[in-house]
């Protein structure tokens, strides 16, 4: 005997799905607050006024068109990475190599825009932003290809691979992609890419690229993938329980090294489009630790594609705002990174808490039963 | 057998625990004599592990008394428990494989010279106690390459280094073949010889019957009754154990058998050790027929099953299904040739417990149509079928996108059983299908399993549970350290051949005839 | 390969190696103390890297190097106590939670680090220097390799023995590993999980303090940013090359080491490789020494999983 549920009409599942939001929202939220109490308490340790120090963090922000262009200029990276990370963390594998893919895209990515083909400028946008795609995606295919098959520690793979990436660019930059050679006292570099792959500015009076685009579109698409293709719904089974999708016949190797690749390929385009967009030109060390702070964006993103947007934009008004605080407060910029820590912190806290609570409220709703089987 | 008649060592008064809504133990009374044998018999969610857990602690009563050799106490903890001489046997024993017999037996208790552990000191005092009670064991034996039947020893002698004389069982007979139960409670019987009190948690009549001087049976929370083994009969246990009257046979139709559908020849492997784990397999099952693989748990059930699903590496012989060589292919081609299964694990394998009741229900079919095209899902096609699936099967459950991970043990299972029988299976293989489940589920799936075979799917069915193999079985196959010790009718009067084959005989030297 | 000029070559890169496998080593011991207790640490290199901070504060305020040995030792407790509070008592995921210690450290040190440049603050402090074991150091090809470093590398030398003998022969090791492997058997013997994962944890914080303590106040008696650069996630890979046996670590550890010292000899010999390429040889040596040989060793069964599970 089974009741029918009334069907719910849709201000109602509107309602309920932006109450699902704002309930997500407020763990990070709350987190934030509490991260930037802990700065003032650590300005306050080395003689800085915090009230001055937000004072000049917030107008690093908002200060202005320019500096809300900035705040999404830096946002477009972490953006990019955070949703490949929430993909392959969806599916069960710990991608922390993002940085290492950032490097290794940027690489291929610059070597294409650096290149003098005559092509029209959306072809070699295109181009740049696929060679960094695949160099990402395969860097990372291949930790991915180690751990299903091999059952090899990606967290370790991973790293490692950063660091290998890193040392490669380097060696690139100071080597065979070298601008000026003979000028030993400037830091080496590649020379600036092409005219005709530059990602055009797309706000005037600021420095917002067109990569502000091919990350909501990113966005979007990633969210139809997770949630509305097999292969979304395959990767979360193999997240959720590898041993039931290989049982019920799904190639598990090649999810996730799919998986993999589409989130290091996302990485590489983030670094792509921070050069054609931004840089201009690759050298060593150009991404601040991008691929680790994108860890913490999908995370308190849930994983879901427009957590992260929010949390990028969150995060890359962090970064901004810190270097107006250093600039005007005298306040190291790396009390970003604690800030950062705290929420990440706090926000893998309150996921337990969350769930606790859930499940035990769903719990006493259930049929007695139910429960003694738990307990018995 | 029973002891003076003056103060009971346990006394249980009015005990009640509340978990939520569930009361799990209802004012409950128990008292246990000294030497005796007391089973505490009920089905799954009665509420005997929870009144047993409160007697060692694990819990605290919300009412109620315990009083332990005449004296009012209480146990605030496993460590309370031991040092008022209660011992516990889980049914998942509380051992480290990685560590030695004696590691085990020592872990958590003080030592001489702290922190130094003293192995040998320990081991030799081991010995003297196994020697005494007749639990023969290695002390220096790594537990977990100790077959289980000894593992539970270890369990036993766990509880009398440190002291128990009244010792807890719970379901200590799921992991035994029948003559290995038998010397297991020849074990019991020596232990109360040597002054010990025993307390037995089953759900399994006829041993209960067998070992026990009074039996307690709980319902629902409840106690319904405490009888001397002599006012005792099987039928009278049942009905209190499920409270209406219980129709303890099912009825098999005539076999009408078709053409073969499962061939297996000479099917060998190597487990991880090296050690063959599979030798020389073989059987068939035909359309229309059960095929019942009984056998102790860990006699390569496992490997087989695994092995006919593609995920089990052979070295040797070969698996067809409907005349088509499936040997070593991936599981997605025994899926595609029609083989279903209902697995032994429900929750790591069966399902994806984060998943919700829709999505488990599709997710062998999750990029072919109707519910995806060219990758792209079908959501409301999905929502659909599950509405369907979850109306025909009764499965209980609010709406298709409750999480399976809050559906009750039986409904978990139906989900499965509805996933694989909807899928059309030409070979059905169903592990374990109802370990865990209450008396109603466990009717319910037997009944689709019967059902099954009368549409002429053929049925491989690997259980631990005997009466469930008979009740089911056209024939019966034995496993032994992997292999097939012989294969016999399904009929109740073929018991004794097939306890025997569990122990390692071979129906040919037991018969002289071949199989 | 015996010849005068050729073991004149390879005992200071043994030496070397040694040296440079002392900062792992601490880290590995740290990390197989976590891991056998069950919880995953790669929160290692954070540790590791508030470890090298506090020994440049230890020895800044105290003026003695032991002074920063103990001040890193007691930053990287603490941040590990900080981990392991999350970790076992909110049960939050420990990668997650490794990956924020990581972040957090790169980012605290810097900050006050740069405070304290700017209020003046001298980068440079007392640091360890060389002490010779006397009869030790004189055996021909071990005294040179083994017995010519500071005096944190012989500490590790007796730590090594000292982890393998608590985890092996006594009861707190026995519960340890319990812990790490049947936590509910553990639990059911009177063991708490919680208390035995807590101080294993904060074990493994402070030995990874050591380990970057010996960076800054062992090697450049300063403090500079950076000077950790993954060290902590090579030891977590020793831990599981070395199953997670102190012994076998340390060998690991030594490999990588030598390997690091090797780079830098190339580099000094002007062999005609690009020095990007040799920075790079003991990450790829340690990537390649992951795929070819650790397949499918038995970490404790329990790692990474919260305990209890369920609630009761």
């Amino acid at each position: 005997m089974m009741q029918e549920n009334p069907k719910k009409s849709w201000p109602v599942k509107i309602l309920q799905w932006l109450a699902g939001g704002v309930d997500a929202l407020l763990a990070p939220l709350a987190a934030v607050l509490v991260g930037l109490g802990i700065g003032a308490a650590l300005m306050q340790l080395i003689g800085v006024n915090p009230m001055k120090a937000y004072e000049a963090l917030w107008m690093g922000v908002a200060g202005g068109k320019y500096q809300v262009g900035i705040v999404l200029v830096k946002a477009i990276p972490l953006i990019l990475t955070g949703l490949g990370l929430s993909l392959a963390f969806r599916c069960g594998v710990f991608n922390i190599g993002g940085e290492g893919q950032i490097y290794i895209g940027a690489l291929a990515g610059t070597w294409v825009g650096i290149q003098e083909w005559g092509l029209p400028q959306t072809a070699h946008i295109t181009l740049a932003l696929l060679a960094g795609f695949l160099a990402g995606g395969l860097w990372a295919a291949f930790a991915g290809y180690l751990r299903a098959r091999f059952q090899i520690n990606e967290i370790i793979s991973t790293i490692l691979l950063n660091y290998i990436a890193i040392y490669l660019v380097s060696y690139f930059t100071h080597g065979p992609m070298r601008d000026n050679p003979n000028a030993a006292a400037s830091l080496p570099h590649t020379p600036e890419v092409a005219l005709s792959s530059r990602l055009p500015l797309v706000w005037q009076g600021t420095r917002l690229h067109a990569g502000i685009f091919v990350a909501l579109l990113a966005a979007a698409v990633i969210y139809f993938i997770i949630f509305h293709t097999s292969f979304g719904y395959k990767a979360r089974a193999v997240g959720f329980s590898a041993p039931a999708a290989r049982y019920a016949g799904m190639r598990v190797v090649w999810v996730v090294v799919l998986a993999m690749f589409i989130s290091g390929g996302l990485a590489g385009i983030a670094g792509t489009a921070e050069i054609l967009g931004v840089q201009r030109r690759l050298r060593d060390l150009f991404s601040p630790g991008t691929g680790y702070t994108a860890i913490a964006i999908a995370l308190v993103g849930g994983n879901h594609p427009i957590g992260v947007i929010l949390a990028g934009i969150l995060f890359g008004a962090l970064e901004a705002g810190a270097n107006n605080m250093e600039a005007l407060a005298g306040v190291p910029s790396t009390i970003v990174s604690v800030i950062q820590a705290v929420v990440i912190f706090l926000v893998a806290v309150s996921v337990v808490w969350r769930n606790r609570s859930l499940r035990r409220w769903l719990a006493s709703r259930l049929r007695p039963a139910e429960e003694a089987a738990a307990h018995e | 057998m029973g002891g003076e008649r003056s103060v009971p060592l346990l006394e249980l008064k009015h005990i009640t625990k509340v978990f939520g809504d569930l009361k799990a133990n209802d004012q409950i009374d128990l008292d246990v004599q000294r030497g005796e044998i007391h089973a505490l018999l009920g089905e799954n969610g009665a509420g005997k592990t929870t009144l047993m857990n409160i007697l060692y602690g694990l819990y605290h009563p919300d009412g109620g008394e315990i009083f332990l050799r005449g004296e009012l106490t209480k146990i605030h903890s496993p460590r309370d428990a031991i040092r008022q001489h209660i011992g516990m046997i889980h049914q998942h024993f509380m051992l480290v494989p990685t560590f030695s017999v004696v590691e085990n037996v020592v872990l958590g208790l003080p030592v001489e010279r702290e922190p130094l552990l003293d192995l040998r000191t320990a081991a030799r005092r081991l010995s003297e106690l196994s020697a005494q009670y007749g639990l023969q064991i290695d002390p220096n034996a790594l537990v977990g390459s100790l077959p289980v039947g000894v593992q539970q020893r270890v369990e036993i002698l766990k509880a009398l280094y440190r002291g128990a004389d009244l010792l807890v069982l719970d379901e200590p007979t799921a992991v035994l073949s029948p003559l290995e139960v038998e010397s297991f409670f020849q074990v019991l019987r020596q232990l109360v010889q040597q002054g010990l009190s025993i307390i037995f948690i089953s759900h399994k009549l006829d041993e209960v019957l067998h070992i026990s001087d009074r039996i307690t049976v709980l319902r629902r929370g409840k106690k319904v009754g405490t009888l001397p083994r002599s006012e005792a009969t099987n039928r009278k246990l049942a009905e209190m154990m499920v409270g209406r009257e219980v129709f303890l046979d099912l009825q098999r139709p005539p076999l009408q058998a078709g053409d073969v559908v499962l061939d297996v020849q000479q099917l060998s492997s190597k487990s991880e050790n090296g050690i063959q784990s599979l030798k020389v397999i073989q059987f068939t099952v035909q359309a229309g027929e059960v095929l019942g693989i009984a056998g102790v748990d860990g006699n390569g059930q496992q490997q087989l099953a695994e092995a006919l699903a593609g995920l089990h590496h052979t070295v040797g012989g070969s698996i067809c299904v409907q005349g088509v060589d499936l040997t070593n292919r991936p599981p997605e081609d025994f899926i595609r040739r029609g083989v279903c299964y209902v697995l032994a694990d429900r929750q790591t394998t069966g399902l994806v417990l984060d998943f919700n009741v829709d999505e488990n229900l599709i997710l062998k079919r999750c990029d072919r149509q109707p519910f995806a095209r060219r990758g792209v899902l079908n959501l409301g096609g999905i929502r659909e079928y599950g509405q369907k699936v979850i109306h025909e099967y009764d499965i209980r459950v609010e709406d298709g996108r409750t999480p399976v991970r809050q559906l009750s043990g039986g409904n978990q299972q139906k989900v499965i059983l509805a996933r694989e029988i909807e899928d059309g299976p030409k070979l059905l293989i169903l592990m374990h299908p109802t370990r865990g489940l209450d008396i109603g589920a466990t009717e319910y799936v037997r009944q689709r399993v019967l059902e099954q075979r009368a549409r002429g799917v053929a049925v491989l069915l690997v259980s631990t549970e005997l009466d469930e193999i008979l009740a089911l079985s056209d024939r019966v196959a034995v496993m032994f350290r992997g292999e097939i010790m012989g294969i016999v009718p399904g009929n109740a009067d073929q018991l004794e051949r097939i306890s025997h084959m569990m122990l390692g005989e071979s129906l040919e030297t037991m018969t002289g005839i071949n199989p | 390969m015996n010849s005068p000029i050729e073991l004149a070559m390879l005992i200071p890169l043994l030496a070397a190696g040694v040296r440079l496998a002392t900062p792992l080593l601490y880290s590995a011991l740290g990390g197989i103390i976590s891991e056998r207790s069950g919880v995953t640490n790669i929160g290692l290199e954070g540790m590791m890297i508030m470890g090298t901070f506090g020994a440049y504060v230890g020895s800044h305020l105290t003026g003695s190097a032991w002074g920063g040995a103990l001040g890193g030792m007691l930053a990287g407790a603490l941040t590990a106590l900080l981990f392991a509070v999350m970790a076992i008592f909110f049960r939050a995921d420990q990668v997650v939670l490794g990956t924020g210690v990581n972040i957090l450290a790169l980012g605290l040190t810097a900050f006050i680090y740069r405070a304290m440049y700017k209020a003046g603050i001298s980068q440079f402090v007392t640091g360890f220097k060389a002490w010779n074991v006397p009869l030790l150091s004189d055996i021909p090809v071990i005294g040179p390799i083994f017995f010519r470093q500071i005096p944190l590398v012989y500490l590790v030398y007796v730590l090594i023995a000292v982890v393998a003998f608590i985890l092996y022969r006594t009861t707190w090791g026995l519960k340890l590993r319990s812990v790490g492997e049947l936590p509910r058997a553990a639990d059911t013997a009177g063991i708490s999980v919680a208390r035995v994962r807590l101080m294993a944890v904060t074990a493994s914080g402070a030995l990874a303090g050591i380990g970057g303590a010996f960076l800054s106040v062992g090697e450049i008696s300063a403090f500079t940013e950076g000077l950790v650069a993954g060290r902590g996630f090579i030891a977590l890979a020793a831990v599981i090359f070395g199953r997670w046996d102190p012994l076998r670590a340390a060998g690991a550890c030594l490999l990588f080491g030598t390997a690091d010292a090797l780079q830098y000899r190339m580099q000094a010999l002007k062999v005609p490789i690009s020095y990007e390429f040799l920075l790079m040889f003991p990450y790829v040596l340690t990537l390649l020494a992951f795929i070819l040989f650790v397949h499918r060793s038995k970490p404790p069964a329990a790692l990474g999983k919260p305990y209890p599970e369920k609630q009761s």
